[in-house]
């Protein structure tokens, strides 16, 4: 089981996205499904952030 | 007290000629520990101290101890022939523990001279430390200030239970002056019962790539599984980097762990030169209840 701590969680887009990219270079990241599962769901997060962002900028 | 001081003790209580009764059990503290007259009775600021700030430690029993300090030096005035004592030596002793070596490990780790507070349990029952009757603190309960060295020749001598010896060594012979016997309406086992359970972390490998390999036990004993991110704390004044953190935890079995200690507000790894210190601190609101040894992660470039 996968923990991740909510400072990483709370991190602004940018940051998050500079700590997923780290992480991925990561050996232990590179050779568990468990992580690649965390770290598909915090690009998810990217992603919901992001939608939610052009949408209010084309409003 | 001038040593020519024309008082006397005063008075005499003929119905309490108790014996000094035995030690039973010691309590290592912070140096400065301290409970006022009124906190002093209630058990649960004695359990806070123990499992909240984690400032006393009450060992787990006594095999043995013996007072080592010195008979007062007597000289005879070669003219008058009158005897003199010339000083007057601060208390000293060494004691044997009851304990195993995976707990006495964290001991020899930690006490290496360094200046504690130490309180007295003794058989009937009371505590012993001293009342302070000075300063701004007066009034106030507190343990005796002591240099403490755990130590051990590292195996068991044959017919022997004696293996684990700490030798505590008075700083201030005034403070036996002031000593005071603290009678709890609770049972001093109470506080090994508060005590946080010890848990063993090592590394199992160097760190790398933001990643640091741990296998944690509680002491001799069995793995501890099911830990998660926030069951760590880290130290920024033993550490040397700004804003050393945990940021993630993988559960692999059996008791092994991948950490991810980085540093910074936008975490990053960490690298040659820099190193986060971190231990297990599983708590339930303020109350520890798993608590391990702290661990040096050093970082490398990789």
């Amino acid at each position: 089981m996968i923990t991740i701590s909510d400072k990483i969680k709370k991190l602004p887009k940018k940051d998050l996205k500079k700590w997923i990219a780290q992480r991925e270079k990561a050996a232990k990241v590179k050779d568990s499904q468990d992580w690649k599962d965390e770290l598909a769901k915090l690009k998810e997060r990217l992603e919901d952030a992001k939608g939610t962002g052009e949408k209010g900028k084309s409003d | 007290m001038n040593a020519c001081s024309v008082d006397l003790p005063g008075g005499v209580n003929g119905d309490c000629q108790l014996p000094l009764s035995e030690i039973k059990n010691i309590l290592i503290c912070d140096k400065d520990v301290s409970f006022t007259d009124a906190e002093v009775k209630v058990l649960s600021n004695w359990e806070a101290a123990i499992n909240e700030d984690l400032e006393i430690y009450a060992v787990a029993g006594l095999v043995n101890y013996t007072p080592t300090t010195d008979d007062p030096n007597i000289v005879t005035n070669p003219v008058s022939k009158a005897k003199t004592i010339t000083n007057s030596p601060v208390p000293s002793f060494e004691f044997m523990l009851d304990s195993n070596f995976c707990d006495f490990k964290s001991m020899l780790q930690t006490l290496k001279g360094g200046v504690y507070g130490v309180f007295f349990e003794l058989h009937n029952g009371n505590i012993q430390g001293y009342v302070d009757q000075s300063g701004n603190d007066i009034g106030s309960f507190k343990p005796y200030k002591a240099r403490i060295n755990a130590y051990t020749k590292g195996a068991q001598e044959i017919d022997s239970n004696e293996a684990f010896k700490l030798y505590v060594n008075f700083l201030n012979a005034n403070e036996l002056q002031n000593q005071y016997y603290f009678a709890p309406i609770w049972g001093v086992d109470e506080l090994l019962d508060a005590m946080p359970v010890g848990v063993n972390v090592i590394k199992t490998g160097a760190y790398a790539s933001g990643d640091q390999e741990v296998r944690i036990t509680t002491r001799c004993a069995d793995a501890i599984t099911g830990l998660v991110v926030g069951d760590f704390e880290t130290s920024s004044t033993k550490s040397n980097v700004s804003t050393p953190a945990v940021t993630s935890v993988s559960d692999d079995g059996g008791g092994v762990y991948t950490l991810t200690v980085q540093k910074d507000s936008t975490p990053a790894n960490i690298v040659d030169g820099d190193y986060v210190y971190l231990r297990v601190a599983k708590k339930t609101g303020d109350v520890y209840n798993y608590v391990s040894n702290w661990i040096r992660v050093e970082g490398v470039t990789a």
